[in-house]
């Protein structure tokens, strides 16, 4: 019995490629998406621990270098003894003094910054001492440390974007000094070497003193390595207990875990999505193999009919099914296991010409990945040949010989009735996460969209159904009869049609999801951004790094400028509460920010400084106009200041809570950076004569970008897109697997049909038309899903953006002439599915087909 | 009686080296207008090989098959299509009908499948000769075998083809379901003067036709006309005799009832005259 059905199984290698290749699909899929997942978290832990010691030290509230994004503020430092009192505590092994900026970039040999937007670029004095838990800590790649003032050392994955090699000279821009130059003698890297986009530079410590820090002697932060076996917390608490006011001491695994938290903000979406993804993944690789199997067994009805007319009992005709489909899942799964490995480290590559690099991190395999790869493969293969294999050894021989090796017509069932229930109760919950006010309206939206989606999956026949009668008018109209033989084919089981346009909609609706979000975050923040500018020229910084404020003498300089207003950008405490500062003029924050005030404005009465806070600010310490409050200075003094004018945060700019006067700001902040320039012209300047001119005096600050506001708006809005264009390669993945999912149904479709098609061919269909009729269905199976899975996603979408309301995606923009593209590209897609099917089916032989049993 | 379609020569040759089988080996062949022609031999004989060629399903090997006047090796595959669709109907043994179209629809494909508008006079005229005017609505699955056949030959006739061609068109039908397909092939050349050439090896089915053709290995090897189903029986029992000689029951002598010999042969014949000639004359005297 089994050698009757391994022989069966080879001699319909077409149809054993193809109900594989289903399997490979589907698994490769959910594979490639475990795995990079997993991929992703790691590459994440390796940079987080790599970088911490045992025990950190640092003053509080500043955090840890490359974390932070709102460094600029004035660091307060450690002496060198502070530091040297340290190794004397009980417990620690090695200490290290810390001096560290995260706006020190190098440039290319073009000149350019070599770095990716939003990325750090971290420059510190070299340290060798190993990390968190005797973890590799900073380590030399290859070379030596800097041992002079013009040395220095780069992480391998910057050296190699630059195009450098020991030896060169490198350009750098550093905050204080401008440009300077570097002999590149060693490579070298934290931990694993992940440095998700960031650039690492190494410095002598004098060296990374002077750009750093002006030359200040001193630390902002030191690395402790504690001896074999002590506690870290217990040395940690003993090293906090001699340090100066302002510093702490945290343990490793505490930073990490904080530093986790920050990260999950960011990552956290990710690992969401891509879980989400696999989830759906999952579903897709079901419907694709639960389809060609309900074929494949109902095409060899006939087949089993003989082996129970010859005495195969009824078991035997079971297990000889079953064992079918446990070999061909067995063969899938490994193969899927492998093509999704594969996957994984194309979206890795994709990535990192993308410029992300994700460090030493390679895919591996890991256990969850090859139970879930051969669960799905065997399981759902054994589940999707169970039920056709009851079904035909139920049959009474007699029956399915004399029937042909069809499918018979499918029922519709109760399946979508649930279906619609699903979408009912769906509904209503992303209703409530919407307009109701209940607790956790993500979970809510959540839920609502699983069942939603899950719903459309079951009842995509029914709520097709005024589309396909759509389509068949269309078809009708332009095709004639072959047009109505194309809708009457894809309508011929139902079911299995919607199965198969269902993992398109799946797709799609993820695809329209993500735009709907893209189109509103851009929209909302180039509205945001906008709505905020002022003047003609800004010069801002890439990686809201502040830079050198002696720019702005020559700016003013520049003939055609009229007004130039500076902002700062700081951190203080009010109370305990550490919040941001900002440094404007009274003149700046009318004419060059788009701040409302509520009240008052930004101007002295001679007595006391002036400042304006945010509502919040206000509320939380009880402050109105007219009251006087303090704020601390670095140097340990305070600043008395009144409460001139209260702001409502606003859209823009994240002007500081607290605003004072450029009087002012120098006591509280560093006013030797400054994070931005708005630069107003006169009316009869050249633009293009000044734009030269604003350029060269930034010519010493290569992180500087000189934009008019068009451009500036533009640059803020492509480092969206980007995330967006990644989003949407892992997207692109859902939409291939679900196209081949189309060319295997369709495949075997034709297969099923050849008679029929041998018909056609013989009363008078020519090739031509046979090719047509088959594209037409697949075209028509191809848009439905596209048509459903983008309302879907403009339901998903719109949903998520107003959830988001207060993330800052205020504007929903919905993308319609995008979304029409998508369901147009899907319909082509379906031209390209038809393709191998249409050129089987028109090339049957008219004889050999009518004789197909 | 003019020629609907002809062979010269019909040579088709399966398969190559050791395994070569000549199916048709150099037959002529005439299919006269408006007659009821059956194509008779047992299996492997070359009856269907010979109508797939004539019907342009298949291409020969050597020899040209002519639809009328048109060379039909020469063409295409599309310009064979529509020669197919415009001048041949087609009668199949089974699945004859496309299972999501309605016995309607499936009767006007072809005109459909051209473009072309459906007469409607002629369709009524041929749904009510086969008897077909409360089925038209049903899907084939909600039909009868012979119903199914007769929805097949009512498509076969929809475009007035030069030929019908039936493949065993009542091969799994049952006796009464058979004479009625067999009955509507008869009509179909009597009144509406439609040329029907059907494959056979049931001499009850052939018994319908005008001219009957006996293909043996590939050749044609007798033809009778207006036979009746004991002259085709009998036919057959000659041109296909049953060769194990074990099996073979000795002919009783023919004696007389005195016991002497029978002459062996009763009287002069003509050996020249071919059946054929010989039927021809029969007809005349019939008619």
């Amino acid at each position: 019995m089994l050698h009757a059905t391994w022989r069966s199984l080879w001699a319909h290698k077409v149809r054993l490629v193809l109900s594989a290749l289903s399997i490979v699909l589907g698994v490769a899929f959910v594979a490639g998406s475990l795995l990079f997942t997993n991929l992703l978290s790691s590459s994440f832990d390796q940079l987080v621990k790599g970088a911490l010691a045992d025990v950190n030290v640092s003053a509080e509230g500043v955090g840890i270098e490359g974390f932070d994004q709102t460094t600029g503020l004035q660091q307060v430092l450690m002496s060198p003894d502070d530091v040297a009192a340290i190794a004397d505590v009980d417990g620690v092994a090695q200490v290290e003094g810390m001096v560290s900026s995260s706006q020190i970039f190098p440039l290319d040999k073009d000149g350019n910054l070599l770095s990716f937007p939003g990325a750090p670029g971290v420059g510190m004095n070299w340290i060798q001492a190993p990390a968190a838990g005797g973890q590799v800590g900073a380590r030399v790649v290859d070379g030596r440390p800097p041992e002079t003032a013009d040395e220095l050392m780069m992480d391998p994955a910057t050296v190699t974007r630059g195009g450098y090699v020991l030896g060169d000279t490198v350009e750098v821009s550093t905050p204080r000094s401008g440009l300077k130059s570097y002999t590149l003698v060693g490579t070298g890297t934290y931990g694993a070497g992940a440095t998700a986009g960031a650039s690492y530079l190494f410095f002598t410590l004098d060296e990374a003193q002077e750009i750093v820090q002006d030359g200040a002697e001193g630390f902002y932060a030191a690395w402790v390595v504690t001896e074999p076996g002590a506690d870290p917390a217990t040395v940690a608490d003993a090293v906090e207990a001699g340090l100066p006011e302002g510093f702490i001491a945290e343990t490793g695994d505490d930073l990490a875990a904080e530093i986790d938290e920050q990260l999950d903000v960011g990552l956290g979406f990710v690992n969401t999505f891509l879980l989400v993804f696999a989830g759906i993944a999952l579903l897709v690789a079901t419907l694709l193999i639960l389809n060609t199997f309900s074929i494949l067994v109902a095409q060899r009805s006939r087949e089993l009919a003989l082996l129970r007319a010859i005495g195969a009992t009824r078991r035997q005709v079971r297990v000889a099914v079953l064992s079918e489909a446990l070999a061909i899942g067995l063969v899938g799964a490994t193969l899927g296991l492998g093509v999704g490995y594969g996957l994984a480290w194309g979206i890795l590559v994709a990535m990192r010409s993308f410029g992300i690099d994700l460090g030493t991190a390679v895919p591996t395999i890991t256990w969850q990945a090859v139970v879930a790869s051969y669960a799905i493969g065997i399981v759902i293969t054994l589940v999707a040949a169970a039920l056709p294999a009851r079904k035909a050894s139920r049959v009474r021989p007699v029956e399915a010989m004399a029937a042909a090796a069809q499918s018979g017509p499918e029922r519709i069932g109760g399946l979508p009735m649930v279906g619609v229930a699903m979408i009912e109760v769906g509904v209503a919950a992303l209703v409530c996460a919407v307009w109701l006010d209940v607790p956790e309206p993500l979970w809510w939206a959540g839920v609502g969209a699983v069942l939603l989606l899950v719903g459309m999956v079951l009842a995509a026949v029914v709520v097709g159904t005024p589309l396909i009668a759509a389509f068949g008018a269309a078809y009708r109209a332009l095709f004639g009869e072959v047009g109505r033989l194309a809708r009457l084919n894809a309508v011929r089981q139902p079911r299995r049609t919607a199965a198969t346009a269902a993992t398109l909609m799946i797709g799609l609706a993820l695809v329209a999801t993500v735009a709907i979000l893209a189109a509103s975050t851009t929209t909302s923040i180039r509205e945001r951004l906008t709505a905020d500018q002022r003047g003609d020229f800004t010069l801002s910084p890439v990686a809201y790094q502040p830079f050198d404020a002696t720019v702005i003498d020559e700016v003013r300089a520049v003939d055609g400028v009229t007004d130039v207003y500076e902002f700062y950008r700081g951190v203080t405490r009010i109370g305990d509460e550490p919040v941001q500062l900002s440094g404007a003029s009274a003149d700046g924050l009318t004419r060059a920010s788009s701040l409302e005030l509520i009240a008052g404005s930004l101007s002295g009465d001679g007595g006391a400084p002036p400042a304006v806070i945010s509502r919040e600010v206000a509320d939380g310490h009880d402050l109105t106009l007219g009251q006087l409050f303090d704020l601390p200075t670095p140097t340990g003094g305070t600043v008395r200041l009144l409460v001139t004018g209260i702001h409502d945060g606003g859209p823009g700019l994240q002007l500081g809570d607290i605003i004072v006067d450029l009087d002012t700001y120098p006591q509280l902040g560093d006013a030797s950076l400054v994070q931005r320039l708005v630069v107003f012209t006169a009316d009869d300047a050249d633009p293009a004569a000044v734009r030269d001119g604003l350029e060269a005096a930034a010519d010493d600050l290569p992180t500087v970008v000189v934009a008019d506001v068009e451009e500036f708006i533009d640059a803020r809005i492509s480092q969206f897109s980007q995330l967006f264009s990644i989003l949407y390669a892992l997207l692109a993945l859902a939409i291939i697997i679900s196209v081949l999912g189309i060319v295997n149904t369709l495949g075997l479709s034709v297969m099923e049909r050849t008679r029929e098609v041998g018909l056609l061919r013989a009363v008078g269909m020519t090739r031509a038309q046979l090719r047509r009729m088959v594209t037409l269905e697949s075209v028509m199976v191809a848009t439905l899903g596209a048509v459903l899975g983008v309302v879907l996603g403009v339901v998903f979408g719109s949903v998520l953006v107003s959830l988001l309301r207060d993330d800052g995606i205020d504007i929903l923009v919905i993308p319609w002439l995008q979304l029409a593209g998508f369901v147009l590209v899907a319909g082509l897609f379906g031209v390209l599915a038809a393709v191998g099917p249409a050129r089987r089916a028109a090339r049957l032989n008219v004889l050999e087909s009518i004789a197909t049993e | 009686m003019s020629i609907a379609a002809r062979a010269r020569g019909l040579t088709k040759i399966y398969g190559s080296g050791s395994a070569v089988v000549t199916a048709l080996d150099n037959v002529d062949f005439d299919i006269h207008e408006g007659e009821f022609t059956a194509i008779m031999g047992p299996s492997g004989s070359g009856k269907s090989t010979l109508m797939h060629l004539m019907a342009a399903l298949d291409t020969p090997t050597a020899g040209e098959v002519y639809i009328g006047d048109t060379a039909v090796s020469t063409l295409d595959d599309t310009p064979l299509t529509v020669l197919r669709r415009d001048r041949i109907g087609f009668i199949f043994q089974a699945f004859n009908l496309v299972p999501t179209l309605t016995a309607r629809e499936n009767i006007v494909l072809p005109l459909r499948i051209a473009g072309r508008p459906v007469d409607d006079e002629w369709f009524e005229r041929v749904v009510g000769v086969l008897g077909l005017g409360d089925r038209l609505t049903h899907k084939p699955t909600e039909l009868s075998g012979g119903q199914q056949q007769r929805v097949a030959c009512a498509r076969a006739l929809m475009n007035r083809p030069d030929i019908v061609f039936g493949d065993e068109p009542t091969g799994n039908l049952d006796s009464t379901s058979a004479a009625e397909v067999l009955g509507f092939l008869r009509r179909s050349v009597d009144e509406f003067g439609q040329t029907v050439v059907m494959v056979t090896h049931d001499a009850h089915a052939a018994s319908y036709a005008d001219r009957a053709v006996f293909l043996s290995d590939g050749r044609i090897v007798h033809e009778l006309r207006g036979a009746t189903q004991e002259d085709l029986l009998s036919a057959m029992s000659h041109i296909y005799p049953r060769t194990d000689a074990t099996q073979r029951r000795p002919a009783p002598e023919p004696v007389y009832r005195d016991g002497g010999h029978a002459p062996t042969h009763a009287g002069p014949v003509d050996d020249e005259e071919p059946t054929v000639e010989r039927s021809i004359a029969r007809r005349a005297l019939m008619g």
